[in-house]
């Protein structure tokens, strides 16, 4: 025995941390994890494919485990997740949007990833874009799946038409919105408006156009204790500048006030709107309409200076554990599969994802014709990123950002008064 | 005469006229989901929008058909079929109690009967999901329709009461001095009697569970138990809006709704009319 104690002894440091990651380590058999999605693997758009092919590979690789997608509305996976972790209950693995990541993290609905990560690959987090805003208190509860980068969708026959270029200051912009803003019949009323964005309450999306506007000036949404800023100086001079454009340069209808986040691709695709600031992942849902197929250019937010573009606003979905998982370890393992090299080149080949990490971004397939719009969003993001912020209320914090724009709008409240105002509420309400 | 007959002219014709504006009204977006759901989509996309469509299609329709929506819908009939089932069982024999009987509280339980399905469905969201998940009856049948069950036994209580009420209650003394039992003389006198109450109840309910949504998301997962309110929501998706299925599935899961009130039209009517002149 004596002999063998200062083996033992030697023993004991590496076998404590051993023991204390064994469960991310250790082997899973004969395991079913239910994972939320609202890509259904069973049916055959290109994202769904992908899905489908990842989770195929996954359980050829890991014979013991089956994954059970269990798929929901995509508005409704959060709501649904607080409810499941309020009776204690939820999945095994969840797709998480990445604006309510905190939100969702502060609930203790996800599993801290973190002895995961230091188990397994602990590059992996900075591999992503943004790895901060994956941090809530110290703790990493969500990786990034695919990013969705936001661009200018333009009509490219008739700027072609109209002899314009892709503006890349917003004075061009205003001026190509002028000359596309038409009564095409002739009886006073605009038939094909040059640029719209919506602010209806019930579907907000002001945001996506003014946030790069207030970046770009170097200005913040959400000061790092999480209190609302938007009305700094840089916020007034974005909103009155997009209230100008209906008020004053007449170039994008009033009613934005109802417009909701899917009309106003609806409207695009429509012919309505020459000019629209969209998601990456809608480009092709535009190509579904005949009125705009193959007419759809993309560009760069436009800046104040046009030196450089507004830095892109980045969403998409992250992937995580349900905080009440019973197989943790298992779970882990199909995060590792869907953020392998494998899996996001799968991803960005079926369904025309951009790869959430940079390293597989490197690929030269990125170069090639078949991935034109991806290289865009990937150019993009070397220029300039910033992702929506993260704050304890998200969802309020646009609500009542968007609010301010149509005050402003429909009874005329100066902008100053109005973002102070929604500011002041948003941060009574923390 | 000539003066009396051309007021009630007018009369009737704004009448008519009244009624008919609000009938269009209603009636406006239905037809218009109706054309949109034969739009193929180069025309669901044309601006300005078009009533009649230039080109009428039918794949719409075909590739809801082909699609998991079929079962979507039979899991709504499942469910709200049973949920009239088990509402009307139970809220009949308590109507009949409340409308025959004198007793302490009575007044009060109704008042609280009523004042429990005012409560918002959300408020109970969390703890109806942790009793079901308890007792093992997530994505099943069986929660859907006890749970909408629950919310409805309230409101059909009161309104099968309200019906019993109009039936006089000579008629049950009648049959129990003929040898029927209460409970005989409630199922083969009073309940034939209050068929449109029950019919006008069987539609109040079967609109619910067929339109409720939150419950229905919160409870299933598995698709296969999905109903058809919820297989409506996946139509718009993240990356945009199917406007000529969603269009084609609303208008399939208007129809089931469509035939049983047509159906019932009569008793629906009669049923809810009756109960307003008991006495």
């Amino acid at each position: 025995m004596r002999r063998l104690l200062p083996l033992i002894l030697l023993a004991t440091p590496l076998t404590v941390p051993l023991a204390v990651y064994a469960p991310a380590v250790s082997a899973v058999e004969n395991v079913t994890l239910t994972f939320w999605t609202f890509l259904d693997p069973k049916k055959n758009t290109p994202r769904e494919k992908a899905w489908a092919e990842i989770i195929q590979a996954f359980e050829k690789k890991n014979p013991g485990i089956t994954v059970r997608p269990e798929v929901f509305p995509w508005k409704e996976i959060s709501p649904k997740l607080i409810v499941a972790s309020s009776a204690g209950r939820g999945p095994d693995v969840t797709l998480v949007e990445t604006d309510l990541s905190e939100k969702l993290a502060r609930g203790k609905i996800l599993e801290p990833l973190d002895r995961y990560i230091a188990a397994g690959d602990p590059r992996i987090r900075d591999d992503l874009y943004h790895p901060e805003t994956r941090i809530v208190d110290g703790q990493t509860f969500s990786l990034n799946m695919w990013t969705n980068g936001t661009a200018l969708f333009y009509r490219k026959d008739l700027f072609e038409k109209a002899g314009l270029k892709p503006p890349r200051t917003v004075d061009e912009f205003v001026a190509a919105a002028k000359t596309l803003t038409v009564d095409s019949r002739g009886d006073g009323r605009i038939d094909q408006w040059g640029f719209a964005e919506g602010t209806a309450r019930s579907q907000p999306f002001g945001q996506r156009t003014l946030f790069p506007l207030i970046w770009a000036q170097g200005g913040v949404i959400v000061t790092p204790d999480g209190k609302a800023a938007f009305n700094n100086p840089a916020g007034v001079k974005a909103v009155q500048w997009f209230v100008d454009l209906v008020k004053v340069q007449k170039v994008m209808p009033p009613d934005i006030v109802n417009l909701t986040y899917d009309e106003h691709l609806q409207g695009f695709m429509a012919g309505r709107y020459a000019m629209i600031f969209e998601g990456m992942h809608r480009y092709q849902n535009t190509q579904t309409s005949p009125v705009v197929k193959g007419k759809v250019g993309l560009s760069y937010i436009p800046s104040w200076d046009g030196k450089k573009p507004s830095p892109t606003p980045v969403t998409g979905w992250d992937i995580g554990i349900g905080a009440y998982s019973k197989q943790k370890d298992a779970a882990w393992k199909f995060i590792m599969h869907a953020l392998s090299y494998e899996s996001q080149m799968t991803n960005a080949k079926i369904a025309g994802q951009v790869p959430a990490r940079r390293s597989v971004a490197k690929d030269l397939y990125f170069q090639s014709a078949d991935a034109t719009e991806i290289k865009f969003v990937l150019d993009y993001l070397a220029l300039g990123s910033q992702e929506f912020p993260r704050t304890k209320n998200v969802d309020r914090l646009m609500d009542l950002f968007n609010q301010a724009i149509n005050e402003v709008l429909l009874n005329d409240v100066p902008v100053k008064v109005a973002l102070d105002r929604a500011a002041a509420k948003y941060n009574e309400g923390i | 005469m000539t003066i009396t007959f051309s007021v009630r002219w007018v009369k009737y014709s704004l009448t008519f006229l009244v009624l008919a504006g609000v009938a269009i009204l209603m009636l406006t977006p239905v037809v218009w989901i109706l054309v949109t759901s034969l739009k193929p989509e180069a025309e669901i996309y044309r601006f300005p929008p078009q009533w009649i469509p230039l080109q009428f299609t039918l794949d719409n329709y075909k590739a809801v058909l082909q699609s998991s929506m079929p079962m979507y819908f039979v899991n709504s009939i499942v469910v709200a079929v049973g949920t009239i089932v088990l509402t009307l069982f139970i809220a009949m024999h308590a109507g009949y109690a409340v409308s025959r009987f004198q007793f302490r509280g009575k007044n009060v339980f109704l008042f609280l009967l009523m004042a429990s399905h005012m409560m918002p469905g959300v408020a109970s969201l969390v703890p109806t999901y942790l009793l079901a998940g308890k007792l093992g009856l997530l994505d099943t049948y069986a929660v859907l329709i006890l749970v909408y069950s629950m919310w409805q036994t309230p409101l059909v209580v009161w309104l099968i009461q309200g019906f019993l009420e109009s039936v006089p209650a000579t008629l049950d003394q009648a049959a129990m001095i003929d040898g029927y039992s209460r409970l005989g003389a409630f199922y083969r006198v009073v309940l034939p009697l209050s068929k449109p109450g029950l019919a006008a109840s069987a539609i109040v309910v079967f609109v619910y569970a067929w339109n409720e949504f939150i419950m229905a998301l919160t409870l299933t997962s598995a698709d296969n138990m999905r109903l058809a309110q919820v297989g409506l929501k996946y139509y718009i998706s993240q990356y945009g809006i199917q406007w000529g299925e969603l269009a084609a599935a609303v208008i399939l899961s208007i129809v089931p709704v469509l035939i049983l009130f047509v159906l019932l039209q009569r008793w629906f009517v009669y049923g809810l009319t009756s109960g307003a002149l008991k006495g």
